[in-house]
């Protein structure tokens, strides 16, 4: 198949899966059903080695599957189970291609007893909680790198789950480990690596929601008439769709930026994400502002979109953190314009 | 609209910026030029034989008439490192960016032989005659004639707030040239010493001189000063602007100001001073990556006019933002008249950046043009 065919096939399978002009009911849990039919065609394990278990294909296709993620606003773990697959790739560990995973968001304070078992087979038990993790009570595996760097898979039936939701309505819980039976990679992903991809995917969803926030407002717009005339006609909101639209194209130009990169520069993704984070509030803004109280609606479709953005902003890598880090890095480097200009000497600086 | 392709410098890229950069790192060392805002820079007509003598000038000109005939990518490689430096790039801009090209594109063979050469050669310099007293934004309603006159045309009316004019060889200019508001328009190139034609400095409003207003009182020119056919200059403006809109040089008008304070005692002991140095350069490294998409547009034969629309309204918002975050952080009001050279040009970009979103375009015309990029999708 050619390129544009598979994205073809793919916009076909979102649009049926997560139909552009439906408001669904917010999730409970995982969808297995759902889940079963995006597992089969292993739109997850994208840009994960055959050879280890995954779909092959590169990270440019990857990032295509995320932004679709972010147009249809998917209410299944995609991301998260591609980052948790992509970390078992990594640190050597096998995948199981039914399996729904996720990935904690918020740290992983958890500590690691080897000796328990007394096998030293690569097991243990872990205590501890893991943060933030959606989908994380209803999914088969979570996979985290621990604050001392030890890769660990834990079963959410062995834990305590406290359920939650982000501001999107989607799963996002709390697991509580209180000895509970882990599996061990020997030589774990580096934590900032799994960040790192965390946020170009981050910055996907995100350039895709703004994508379909610049389409409906723009048609919106088009259809409301006030004051005799489209709404859309008067410049003061045209300024508002130019926002949009300028946010939206940003966006998705810094996605594909780093889906083309020969590897993942630690400035490049927490720039992306930096300029992504506030781009989402400016579109999401501005929206709200051209739709009127209809966008403030749970029966139209908007707000599926823009409470994602409000909470994607949050994840692997929050607005000040990054400016922070990016700051103080760029201050210590030898030249401004080179970290602006020079893809050979961006200021070295760690997620 | 266009997807703008992520794209990267390629290994020869790259060499040509290293390459420009230890000529500068010579030429232009630290102190020992005045420094400028982006296009802005100062009117120094041997540092533009100088880079011309390198092949810096009229690069993206074809080779048969003395330029470089080199892609756009190479030419915006080049102006990232002297916009970085705030080079004294004032001589050749307008040249350079935007009068070759139209008249490689638009002028007669006669044209491009007499002109492009010595644009290429830093020699000579273009000003821009558009506005007009009632004619801003709204160029269609331009008002200043030609009327065919013996062999050529004579030339009356004022053309105002022309950067340059003062120091240029040649002025090119749109006129009416019939009644029709569109098609009664066409571009000529009067030559800066032409009788008749006065040109007058209007004080900018932080002091310099740069900004003029030409006045044409009975300008004769010969029909060889026509640049493209009689009522072609509407569409050719057009193009000219496209040119003038999708550069790095709309949001790398603070360069010198943002490098030298991410390195000052300000920026190195103030964690918040770091979070807006942090907000700042990753902006810019994202307006970056735009821009050198659609110089590879550009280069694939493109005319990213939308684009490069949606990328200045932006970017001169950024740039104007940016000035009022690098003075809350100065501590004082900056001097105009400072001894330290960039604290004078902080205090000049304050003065001056509310310029950035008027000239080229002003935001509320780029956002329409933008808007109807949309409708027409």
């Amino acid at each position: 198949m050619t390129a544009s065919s598979v994205s073809g096939v793919l916009a076909g399978f979102f649009e049926s899966a997560w139909p552009s002009d439906a408001v669904p009911a917010e999730p409970e849990g995982l969808d297995r059903a759902g889940w079963a039919s995006l597992a089969e065609l292993g739109l997850h394990l994208v840009d994960i080695g055959e050879d280890h278990g995954g779909s092959g294909g590169d990270l440019a296709d990857l990032v295509q599957i995320a932004v679709l993620c972010g147009r249809h606003a998917a209410d299944l773990p995609v991301v998260e189970s591609h980052l948790a697959a992509w970390a078992l790739a990594r640190s050597g560990l096998e995948i199981d291609p039914a399996h729904a995973y996720s990935v904690p968001f918020g740290p992983a304070d958890v500590t690691v007893d080897t000796t328990a078992d007394g096998t030293g087979d690569g097991t243990g038990r872990a205590s501890g909680v893991l943060r933030d993790v959606p989908w994380g009570g209803t999914v088969d595996r979570v996979v985290a790198v621990t604050a001392d760097g030890r890769l660990i898979v834990v079963d959410p039936a062995h834990v305590r789950v406290t359920s939650g939701h982000d501001l999107a309505g989607q799963p996002r819980d709390r697991l509580l480990l209180d000895g509970a039976p882990v599996t061990l990679a020997s030589s774990a992903v580096p934590a900032d690596d799994l960040v790192l991809r965390a946020a170009v995917l981050r910055v996907s969803q995100m350039a895709g929601a703004m994508q379909v926030i610049a389409e409906m407002t723009r048609r919106y717009t088009g259809e409301r008439f006030q004051f005799g005339k489209p709404i859309g006609t008067f410049q003061a909101v045209q300024a508002h769709l130019v926002e949009i639209q300028q946010m939206a194209v940003m966006t998705t130009a810094l996605a594909e930026r780093l889906a083309v990169q020969p590897d993942l520069r630690a400035f490049d993704v927490m720039a992306a994400k930096l300029v992504a984070n506030e781009n989402a509030m400016a579109a999401a803004r501005a929206a709200h502002q051209a739709h009127g109280a209809i966008g403030m609606t749970r029966e139209y479709r908007l707000h599926l979109l823009t409470r994602r953005l409000h909470g994607w902003r949050g994840d692997a890598g929050d607005t000040l953190p990054l400016a922070a880090r990016l700051g103080a890095a760029t201050a210590a480097s030898p030249s401004f314009a080179a970290a602006v200009l020079d893809d050979d000497h961006r200021p070295e600086v760690r997620p | 609209m266009k997807s703008l392709v992520p794209t990267t410098l390629r290994s020869e890229e790259r060499a040509l910026q290293r390459e420009v950069r230890a000529f500068l790192d010579e030429r232009l060392p630290p102190g020992a030029h005045p420094l400028g805002l982006g296009m802005s820079g100062e009117v120094d007509p041997e540092f533009s034989r100088d880079l011309a003598a390198r092949g810096w000038v009229g690069m993206a000109l074809p080779r048969e008439y003395g330029g470089g005939g080199r892609t756009a990518v190479e030419r915006q490689i080049v102006v990232e490192e002297l916009l970085a430096r705030g080079a004294p790039v004032g001589y050749h801009w307008v040249a350079d960016r935007q009068s070759g090209p139209s008249i490689a594109r638009n002028g007669t063979e006669e044209q491009r032989r007499r002109l492009l050469p010595g644009i290429a050669r830093g020699e000579l310099s273009f000003a821009i005659g558009m506005s007009e007293p009632d004619s801003g934004s709204d160029l269609a309603s331009v008002r200043a004639r030609a009327v065919r006159h013996r062999d050529g045309w004579l030339i009356n009316g004022t053309k105002i707030w022309t950067s340059g004019a003062a120091t240029a060889t040649h002025v090119l200019g749109l006129f009416r040239t019939s009644e029709d508001r569109r098609g009664g328009l066409t571009q000529f190139i009067v030559e800066g010493d032409a009788a008749g034609l006065t040109i007058s400095p209007i004080p900018f409003i932080d002091g310099t001189g740069h900004f003029c207003e030409l006045s044409f009182d009975d300008v004769y020119v010969p029909d060889t000063a026509r640049l493209g056919d009689v009522g072609a200059g509407w569409g050719q403006n057009t193009g000219e602007l496209a040119l003038e809109r999708g550069g790095v040089d709309r949001w790398m008008s603070l360069m010198p100001v943002l490098e030298a304070w991410a390195r000052s005692p300000e920026v190195r002991d103030s964690p918040v001073a770091q979070v807006d140095l942090g907000r700042v350069v990753s902006r810019l490294w994202a307006f970056r990556g735009m821009s050198l998409s659609i110089a590879r547009l550009v280069d694939a034969g493109e005319s990213p006019v939308a684009e490069a629309a949606l990328v200045k309204e932006m970017a001169t918002r950024f740039e104007q933002e940016s000035v009022e975050i690098v003075r809350r952080h100065f501590g004082r009001t900056p001097d105009l008249g400072s001894d330290d050279p960039w604290e004078s040009l902080l205090a000049r970009a304050i003065l001056v950046s509310p310029s950035w979103t008027i000239r080229g375009g002003t935001t509320e015309i780029l956002r329409s043009v933008i808007a109807k990029g949309l409708v027409s999708r």
